[in-house]
């Protein structure tokens, strides 16, 4: 068995009794059966606000997470993860809203980056993450995603990724087609998803 | 044509709220006629809620709270997006707008049997995106620009087949001058006038 691993569980579904949901449960699940110190973040469960407000946008360079008291848990989940686990339902090629959001606002200056002065691009900050797995589900078919280009892997596994560890690993475990179909696939990938994670 | 411009920028005085006045000057000279969801301003929740969640296969047809956004949406030929780029993509205000409006019976139909969805923004015959990017252009192209890749593919695959696409991008926007911006500006106007 691997090296415990502190590992943040993100889950950005509306509903308790969705797929989503279970394959969290099962993340977790897994976790705890390796021995891994957990802390989760349900976005919709704790009514977070993914809109980026003017007064943060004002801030979003020359401030750190101090001027933001409101997400202070968030801001020390994340610089305590070693590894992050994302877990949401695919729409429109990418994260829902609320988790978009998510990264617009923790992921901020002095927290995720830093830009120093007179450089013309961000340095990242988020050296403790040497890890980030997405665990997602597709109501449309692997070939329309690939024809749609994937954007929210591409985000998360490029762009937010250069913020982390530069020997970052990361995995995606996916579930297509879902209105097409059976219990026991879903099962067996509900079972897939624990045994990624034990 | 009739256009409905999607805004979504928090400050009233920024570069993005420019983008917003030479869009609307430019559609106006060209004659078009124009609805414009100022997301910020209208205070949108871009959270689906469990309730969307529930009754989503036909929610569309009796919406609790967005009907006047999904008839804009079913009578505009173009779509217009001006927004700022945030981590490679839309800002969540604005792709919660798309999850929440993009419904079954408006943007799309799923037919029994059917391997794929239905396009059915079929009046939607132009796609137009302007946006601005911290980053230089080739690293957007580098980590795969999941905005465009949005909206020119997964967007765009909900309108009508023949639906045009562009987009305006400004890269580096802080490290341009301001000619460059006003030159985009200026791009940004004559595009809108000159909308076919």
């Amino acid at each position: 068995m691997s090296k415990p691993k502190k590992t943040l569980v993100v889950l950005a579904h509306p509903r308790s009794d969705s797929l989503i949901h279970a394959a969290f449960d099962r993340v977790l699940t897994g976790l705890k059966r390796a021995g891994h110190p957990v802390r989760t973040i349900d976005l919709y469960g704790e009514d977070f606000n993914p809109v980026l407000s003017l007064e943060e946008k004002t801030a979003h360079i020359d401030q750190g997470p101090e001027s933001r008291p409101d997400l202070a848990d968030h801001f020390d989940a994340l610089l305590w993860a070693e590894s992050l686990v994302l877990v949401y339902p695919t729409w429109f090629g990418g994260q829902p809203a609320i988790l978009k959001g998510w990264f617009d606002r923790v992921w901020m200056n002095d927290v995720a980056y830093t830009l120093p002065e007179g450089a013309d691009r961000l340095r990242g900050k988020l050296r403790n993450i040497r890890r980030i797995h997405i665990v997602t589900t597709h109501g449309s078919s692997r070939l329309i995603n690939a024809i749609q280009g994937n954007p929210g892997r591409l985000r998360v596994f490029r762009t937010l990724r250069v913020l982390c560890h530069p020997l970052t690993r990361t995995r995606f475990t996916a579930l297509y087609s879902l209105d097409k179909i059976d219990r026991d696939e879903i099962a067996l990938w509900l079972d897939e998803v624990e045994a990624e994670f034990a | 044509m009739r256009c409905l411009v999607v805004f979504s920028h928090p400050d009233p005085e920024s570069f993005g709220r420019a983008l917003l006045d030479e869009t609307l000057a430019g559609l106006e000279q060209g004659g078009h006629e124009v609805d414009l969801l100022d997301l910020y301003a209208m205070g949108f929740d871009p959270r689906l809620s469990a309730h969307e969640h529930e009754n989503y296969l036909d929610i569309a047809h009796d919406h609790p709270t967005l009907k006047t956004e999904l008839e804009l949406l079913q009578q505009a030929e173009a779509l217009i997006f001006v927004y700022p780029t945030w981590w490679s993509g839309l800002p969540a205000i604005l792709k919660g707008f798309i999850e929440r409006t993009f419904l079954p019976d408006v943007a799309f139909r799923l037919e029994n049997d059917a391997k794929f969805l239905k396009p059915n923004l079929t009046n939607v015959r132009r796609l137009i995106a302007v946006t601005t990017y911290g980053s230089p252009r080739w690293l957007m192209r580098g980590v795969g620009d999941s905005g465009r890749r949005t909206l020119l593919r997964t967007v765009r695959l909900n309108c009508n087949w023949r639906c045009r696409s562009t987009w305006l991008g400004l890269y580096r926007m802080d490290g341009i001058n301001n000619d460059e911006r006003e030159l985009f500006l200026a791009d940004v106007r004559a595009t809108m006038a000159g909308l076919s």
